[in-house]
């Protein structure tokens, strides 16, 4: 083939063109060291440099974050720290002023006044700052000073709830702070579950001491009383009078008769009943309530027992020498059976040893022995009724009414009061829609319905239904239409449960009463028996209208208790009383411990009737009340005056102080841990870290990084071929034919 | 013997044509285009004698040219490719260098952004990190700018260049014409062709090739046709159809190529494949605008992203995050349609525009008082203002005309989502008009697309794939991530929409002040200290779309009065207290009177009549005003002030007109989040822990539904909503035990807002949820990288078959001096024997002579 000159040329120079570029590109890569001098080298190992190059960098942000939150938790921890020795000398120092009692009130001031330089500095300590000037204990609040005392000596919480948190990683975050008020805030009184304490004005030297929990599954964190008596029978004085007449009038004269309560002096009383053959329960309430009336105080209640005898019972009880004495009987009260009889609460002989109680005072255990039903308008309100007046004019008697001179009168319904003017004269056919007109204009709609019912009374009745809605007519003096001024409320809709606990039973026998029921002591025990499964003796006579529920009657064993709730209770009237039914007082052995509820308690030292214990589920304290309690305690040192039982006092703070002052250590110790495990956390956070970051600058450096070895053979080869096509190109244009002719 | 001097003679003509001819090949050794000649000897006619013919001499037969047609087309053809390519390898490599360089590269500042970002996290009360973060911000906003602008650049250089090409074709078709013609002239004088007309057309044919793809028919005289691009007739014998470069009828802000070919000019860019006009159509097309809508797809993921979260959160001054950065949706862009005066917008950092755009307009009919109607065109809604009294604050925009208005001038203010670049086709009807707003930034391709209105239908055709994407139905149209909201449109008008184009260039920093990074959460969330159980609660989702917590206000509800009263004998007077601000209202309020022209007279004139007054009592410039409103017969006095502290009350005076009013002696403060929640015993015979939600001043709240959150049954783990935050509850409280949900005050340290922000950069959000905003920009990396590569090894492929195509015309027309060095020799001896020939004649002659 032939080739022309020109082409001969070019393609040379092409060829010379051609590897000067590989050379360049060669020489390129030297001189960056890197393979990859732009995308289109490879574009996909180009994006996943990228790729890495972000995945690198965030780790190295990752790493600069961990070594903030380590510097940020050092620095609480060490604060922790030192509130822990704070604590722990205060510790010390309380034990010591414990130990020396009343004697050397020297060594209880020195040691008190440093207890407080103590709370000083851990006080400045709760306050601290880090070096940007943020509190480390106020939450997100980091620029609010966390703890100040306001002006009655309260250490006051300004900052949040707020934990700090920082990204230590792609999907790990890490706590580093910890506010004020989980540290220093919420620590629990007593032993952590229940705070024991004594009361204030036992007369005894007992001491109630820190316990424990007998078992987590019964704990109950409920609030419990321990009451000391001696074992007495407590009881009231009661009245019984034979069984009431019914047939006697008692509106014919008045009754007279002086009463002595409890050894005061006698009161005569005088009333007239204006009664006829009411049901003996009327006529004892009757009494009861004249007499409470006249004595202006609530002494006695009044009832009639099984056998149908009327009982007036002295209110007094718990362990009171009750005594009610009826005296100069006269007029009818002799007829009502009342006699002169002195009657005193019965005083069982005093025992040697101590008993106690324990009551819950959150479930308040104790047996019904009396409920008021029927009486007073108790009702189990049916919510979804209309609010209704009934006035009291009877329209049937086709009169006509002058409202007289034009007049007026108020409704009020739920809140809303409007006046309705009345004038004219008004036929009883023509009345109601007159009325219904004015009470619609009063109130600009419909708010009431005017009706009249088979009486020929006139009916306001309520537009709306529910519970809680009131109507009432407010100040008819002119009262034609025999509307007087009255409330009608339809009612609170109260839950109509009740519950029964019994024997200790966590679950309630729930029974449910409903309006249909009927309101009589028949149908509510029968519901009660039905619901319990136990086939329970019938209740009382129908003609007391009295449940006496005990706890024999349901066969069960002499520790049985009932305990009642729901607000059925307040509907049914019924009254609780706060003794233990067939549970025995506990006797009394010094240190002993006792277990209630899950509850593991000791007392010791000499309690006398009457002392109290208080054994109360935890709360939280914050560790500064508990110090300033502290050092208030030791400030105030018994003297001898007070005699022992305020020494027991002393004794009794100082074991309660400690409890709480354990508390807030193992509080911070926890709070330490916590620290302790971000720490680690933010450690081995770092590590792992670290070697991903190796790793993956590993592969970043495979994939872009030169050979130098190989590029640098590559780079002799390129010039020697490009030196070859420079020589070859320059022998090569010598030879031409032209030389030669 | 004349015989012989004669054939000798012939000889010596012949040669000396061939020995010109050879020369002409030497000294055209190098000129571009040549076809080397030869020169053709043919035999003289021989004389014939009895004894046989006698020749008679030689003499030129031709002067050839020894070309080949086929190998100038394959030529051509393969320099159309050859040029496209080199052109598309050049203006490819410039983007592929610039995204992937150190100093221009997205990803170290989208890095160091977020890693500045991570700093305030470790430390949000101080100022300084904030200021880095805000710092960092301005470099990668840089950055993205400095991308687009690069490309911007390209853009208009392509421009550029298309115009200079589109000269160079019509210089060179031009030239080619009057070849056309001088070949014809020529071939009408003789039948010899004109070798260097046909070298110089070819010539020319090849330099247009580079420019653009060519199709060539020759006639049988000698005249070439030219067509381009889809058979358009560029060049027709003498004549040329010239090439025009206009703006381009979709897209006004760039250059097309027409060709006037008839009476309507033909847009033929489309059709320009080859050459380095279909380079840089092609570059344009599927790589520029490829990559200028990657790079603003993720700088409006980012901030949309960005902006989102930091809305969530609250800065330093206790204040609503606001957007962090500004694509579009911040500026609002106000049209003025008809007026003569001005209109000054403020947006509120709460971006109120986020959903609707607003027409502001002007009315003095001359019978009522001149006012102003604020229209929220998503919903119609009107908003009436007394021209007495601007500014004028409708969803948090203020607005404040200024100049002379006439009646019924208005601007239109469109803002919103991030808007979508939409051009309008040149041809378009009056009436069309489109808004397409971004909805679903994971939804976004990096692709142009066009709609048109075809007889009832709306056809969307995605560009980067031709695929038709129309959906039934009626406007807005919701495609690939977009709200299309065409209106107006008649049958052939059409949009060409750029969804992401200028983001990447319109990007910056809306926050200037570094206290205003939203680095904490808006709400704290705590157990009361004296909680005996561990109950806790735990934020589930905050909606960012209700959070704007800003947008809340105090207000003050009461139950209207059915009737209207009758006020406006004596009127009723109230004071009335905004946020400090205490103004006497006196409403005026005429029973029989339709006062709001809707007919009846109802609690809507009462309704009307309070705002009359109390916009009555606040006209000024910068008292706050209130909005009434009524739903049912409840009336609402809503502060125009907004914000966690704006508090409102009512006092004193005319209590009975209060009462009529419905308006209570009440205050009401702003704070909208404050929720307790309380555990108790649930009561019998249910058992367990119940709670009530309430608000600050002990209200039950009510659910997302209405209904009271009261004696909810407690489960661990349980979830509870209230307006725009959801909390779990977790642990075991007890009876009493409570939690609160409060505005979260002097959280300096709070750093939860910035976490979440930081963590933006990890989160997929483009492509389906599949891409971080770096993946996405690696995958522009390694699209613009492979798209170089491949065109770079097509390029060389390419160019072996344009040097081998150069090759084999070489092979056939180049000169190659040695063989003319040789032929020179060879017709030098030629000549040179011929003249011994002449020499022989002449001693033959002389001898003759001397025996004569």
């Amino acid at each position: 083939m032939r080739i022309s000159t020109s082409f001969f040329y070019s393609q040379g120079l092409n060829n010379m063109l051609d590897q000067q570029t590989k050379l360049l590109r060669i020489q390129d890569q030297v001189g960056q060291g890197v393979k990859l001098l732009s995308p289109s080298d490879d574009p996909s190992a180009t994006a996943r440099v990228l790729g890495i190059g972000q995945s690198i960098t965030k780790i190295a942000q990752y790493s600069e974050n961990s070594i903030y939150a380590k510097q940020r938790l050092e620095l609480e921890d060490s604060t922790l720290d030192s509130v822990s020795l704070a604590l722990h000398r205060i510790r010390e120092l309380t034990v010591q002023a414990g130990n020396i009692g009343t004697g050397d009130d020297q060594t209880r001031r020195a040691n008190t006044a440093e207890i407080k330089q103590r709370i000083d500095e851990i006080f400045d300590l709760a306050n601290r700052r880090d070096v940007n000037g943020d509190y480390l204990f106020s939450g997100y609040k980091s620029q609010t000073r966390p703890f100040y005392i306001d002006g009655q000596g309260k250490y006051i919480y300004n900052g949040d709830q707020g934990q700090m948190g920082l990204k230590i990683g792609n999907t790990r975050q890490v706590k580093v702070s910890d506010s004020g008020s989980d540290i220093f805030q919420k620590i629990r009184t007593g032993n952590g579950s229940f705070a024991v304490d004594s009361g204030l004005i036992n007369a005894g030297s007992g001491v109630i001491r820190e316990g424990s929990v007998s078992d987590t599954r019964d704990f109950v964190p409920h609030d419990y009383m321990i009451t000391f008596r001696e074992q007495d029978e407590l009881r009231s004085a009661k009245f019984t009078a034979a069984a009431a007449p019914l047939s006697i009038d008692y509106s014919v004269a008045p009754a007279t008769f002086d009463i002595s309560v409890h050894g005061a002096a006698p009161v005569p009383i005088t009333f007239n009943l204006n009664m006829t053959a009411e049901p003996p329960l009327v006529i004892a309430k009757s009494v009861a309530n004249e007499i409470n009336t006249q004595l202006g105080q609530d002494v006695v209640k009044g009832y009639v027992d099984a056998a149908g005898n009327m009982i007036i019972e002295s209110l007094e009880k718990e362990g009171q020498q009750s005594s009610l004495t009826f005296s100069n009987l006269a007029g009818t009260a002799a007829s009502l059976g009342l006699q002169a009889i002195n009657v005193a609460g019965t005083n069982p002989p005093v025992r040697e040893e101590k008993f106690f109680d324990v009551i819950d005072l959150n479930l308040s255990p104790g047996t019904v022995t009396s409920a008021d039903l029927g009486l007073g308008g108790v009702d189990i309100y049916d919510a979804d009724q209309p609010a209704e007046i009934t006035g009291l004019a009877n329209l049937s008697l086709g009169a006509d009414f002058d409202t007289g001179a034009p007049t007026a009168f108020s409704l009020n319904v739920n809140g809303q009061t409007r006046t309705v003017n009345l004038s004219g004269v008004h036929n009883a056919g023509s009345l109601i829609g007159y009325l219904q007109q004015q009470v619609d204009v009063a109130f600009g709609e419909s708010k009431l319905e005017v009706s009249r019912n088979g009486a020929g009374n006139i009916i306001l009745t309520t537009a709306e239904e529910g519970a809680d809605i009131d109507l009432r007519v407010i100040g008819f003096s002119n009262n034609v239409l025999g509307l007087v001024a009255n409330d009608y409320d339809s009612g609170i809709d109260r839950n109509n449960q009740l519950d029964i606990y019994i024997d200790g039973n966590k679950q309630p026998v729930e029974i449910e009463l409903t309006a249909g029921l009927g309101i009589t002591a028949t149908a509510i025990a029968a519901e009660i028996n039905a619901a319990t499964g136990i086939n329970a003796s019938a209740p009382n006579s129908p003609l007391t209208e009295e449940i006496v529920i005990n706890s024999d009657q349901f066969g069960l064993t002499d520790t049985a208790s009932l305990v009642f709730q729901g607000s059925a209770l307040e509907t049914l009237g019924i009254n609780i009383v706060n003794t233990v039914v067939g549970q025995p007082a506990r006797e009394y052995v010094e240190k002993q411990s006792f277990i209630f509820d899950g509850h593991d308690v000791s007392i010791e030292g000499d309690p006398e009737g009457n002392d109290v214990f208080t054994v109360k589920a935890s709360r939280h304290q914050d560790i500064f009340t508990t110090l300033r309690e502290l050092v208030n305690d030791l400030e105030e040192p018994p003297n001898e005056e007070n005699g022992v039982s305020m020494l027991a006092q002393l004794s009794q703070r100082i074991a309660i102080s400690l409890s709480n002052i354990s508390q807030a250590s193992s509080n911070i110790v926890s709070s330490r841990t916590a620290i302790g495990a971000r720490l680690n956390i933010v450690e081995s956070q770092e590590g792992q870290n670290e070697s991903q970051k190796n790793q993956l600058e590993k592969i970043r450096s495979d994939i872009i990084d030169l050979d130098y070895a190989e590029a640098i053979s590559q780079l002799n080869f390129q010039m020697t071929a490009f030196q070859a096509a420079q020589q070859s190109f320059a022998q090569i244009q010598q030879l031409s034919l032209f030389d030669y002719i | 013997m004349a015989d012989i001097y004669n054939t000798a003679i012939t000889g010596l003509l012949a040669y000396r044509t061939s020995i010109a001819t050879t020369s002409n090949n030497i000294t055209n050794v190098n000129t571009d285009g040549y076809s080397r000649q030869r020169t053709n000897l043919v035999t003289n006619p021989g004389v014939h004698t009895t004894v046989g013919t006698v020749g008679t001499g030689v003499r030129v037969g031709s002067v050839v040219r020894l070309a080949d047609q086929f190998d100038a087309r394959l030529i051509n053809q393969y320099q159309s490719g050859f040029s496209r390519l080199d052109t598309m390898s050049e203006l490819t490599s410039r983007i592929d260098d610039v995204i992937a360089a150190a100093e221009s590269n997205l990803t170290p500042a989208i890095d160091s952004f977020f890693g500045a970002v991570s700093d305030v996290a470790n430390n949000p009360s101080s100022v300084d990190p904030r200021q880095v973060m805000l710092g960092q911000g301005e470099v990668l906003v840089e950055r993205f700018h400095y991308l687009a602008e690069q490309m911007d650049q390209l853009d208009k250089e392509v421009d550029t260049r298309i115009g200079y090409v589109v000269q160079d074709i019509n210089a060179l078709a031009s030239e080619i014409a009057n070849l056309n013609k001088a070949i014809t002239r020529s071939s009408n004088l003789s039948d010899v062709p004109p070798s260097d007309l046909l070298d110089n057309r070819e010539l020319l044919l090849k330099r247009l090739s580079e420019k653009v793809e060519v199709n060539i028919v020759e006639q049988d005289n000698g005249e070439m046709n030219v067509f381009i691009g889809n058979g358009q007739l560029l060049i027709s014998s003498g004549n040329t159809f010239g090439l025009r470069v206009d703006t381009d009828l979709q897209q006004p802000d760039r250059y097309t190529v027409f060709l006037d070919a008839g009476t309507i000019p033909v847009d033929v860019s489309k059709n320009l494949h080859g050459g380095e006009i279909g380079a840089l159509v092609d570059f344009r097309r599927n790589i520029l605008d490829t990559a200028m809508n990657r790079l603003g797809r993720i700088a409006i993921a980012m901030s949309d992203s960005f902006n989102q979260q930091h809305r969530a959160g609250l800065d330093l001054n206790a204040e609503g995050g606001g957007n962090f950065f500004n694509i579009i949706q911040n500026s609002p862009d106000i049209i003025n349609n008809t007026a003569a005066g001005t209109l000054f917008v403020q947006v509120g950092a709460s971006n109120a525009l986020a959903d609707s755009n607003y027409r502001f307009q002007y009315n003095d009919d001359g019978v009522n008082a001149p006012n102003y109607d604020v229209i929220k065109l998503s919903d119609g809604s009107v908003t009436n203002f007394l021209a007495a009294a601007p500014p004028f604050v409708v969803d948090g925009l203020t607005f404040t005309p200024g100049g002379v208005l006439a009646d019924g001038e208005s601007f239109d203010i469109n803002a919103g989502m991030p808007l979508a670049q939409a051009l309008p086709h040149a041809d378009n009807s009056a009436t069309a008009d489109i808004e397409v707003q971004l909805t679903d930034i994971s939804q976004l391709t990096a692709s142009d697309y066009e709609i048109s209105y075809n007889y009832g239908r709306y056809i969307v055709t995605r560009l980067s794939d031709g695929a038709d994407v129309s959906v039934p139905g009626s406007p807005p149209l919701e495609i690939d991530g977009m709200r299309i909201i065409p209106t107006g449109m008649v049958t052939g008008d059409s949009f060409y929409i750029r969804p992401t184009r200028n983001a990447a260039l319109r990007i910056s920093l809306e926050i200037t002040n570094p206290r205003d990074i939203a680095a904490a959460n808006p709400y704290r969330l705590e157990a009361d200290i004296d909680n005996l159980g561990d109950a806790s609660m735990s934020l589930l989702s905050l909606d960012n779309e209700q959070i704007d917590f800003l947008e809340y206000s105090a207000s003050i509800t009461g139950t209207v009065a059915i009737a209207p009263f009758n006020y406006a004998a004596t009127n009723a007077v109230f004071d009335l207290t905004i946020d400090g601000v205490t103004r006497t209202v006196t409403v005026n309020l005429n029973a029989t009177t339709d006062l709001n022209g809707d007919g009846p007279v109802d609690a809507n004139d009462t309704a009307f009549a309070v705002q009359a007054a109390i916009d009555a009592a606040f006209a000024g410039a910068t008292d706050p005003g209130a909005t009434v409103s009524l739903n049912g017969n409840n009336l609402s006095i809503s502060s125009n002030l907004k914000g966690i502290d704006s508090h409102i009350s009512v006092a004193n005076s005319d209590l009975t007109a209060l009462a009529q009013l419905g308006i209570d002696n009440l205050a009401a403060t702003g704070d909208q989040f404050a929720a307790n929640i309380t555990f108790k015993d649930a009561v019998l015979p249910a058992t367990g822990i119940v709670f009530d939600v309430t608000d600050a001043a002990g209200n039950i709240l009510t659910d997302n539904l209405g209904v009271p959150l009261a004696d909810i049954a407690y489960v661990e783990g349980m979830d509870v909503s209230v307006g725009a935050w959801t909390v779990r509850l977790q642990g075991s409280p007890v009876a009493e035990d409570s939690m609160s949900l409060a505005f979260n005050t002097d959280a300096t340290n709070d750093n939860r807002n910035v976490i979440e922000l930081s963590s933006l950069d990890s989160f997929s959000l483009l492509d389906s949820g599949t891409s971080t905003y770096s993946q996405a920009y690696g995958v522009m990396i390694a699209e613009v990288g492979t798209q170089t590569a491949t065109i770079r090894i097509n390029r060389e492929a390419e160019n072996v078959l344009l040097d081998n195509a150069i090759g084999r015309r070489e092979e056939k027309s180049g000169v190659n001096l040695d063989e003319e060095a040789a032929n020179l020799i060879r017709f030098q001896q030629a000549y040179t024997a011929i003249t011994r020939v002449v020499q022989t004649a002449q001693s033959i002659f002389q001898a003759i002579l001397d025996v004569v």
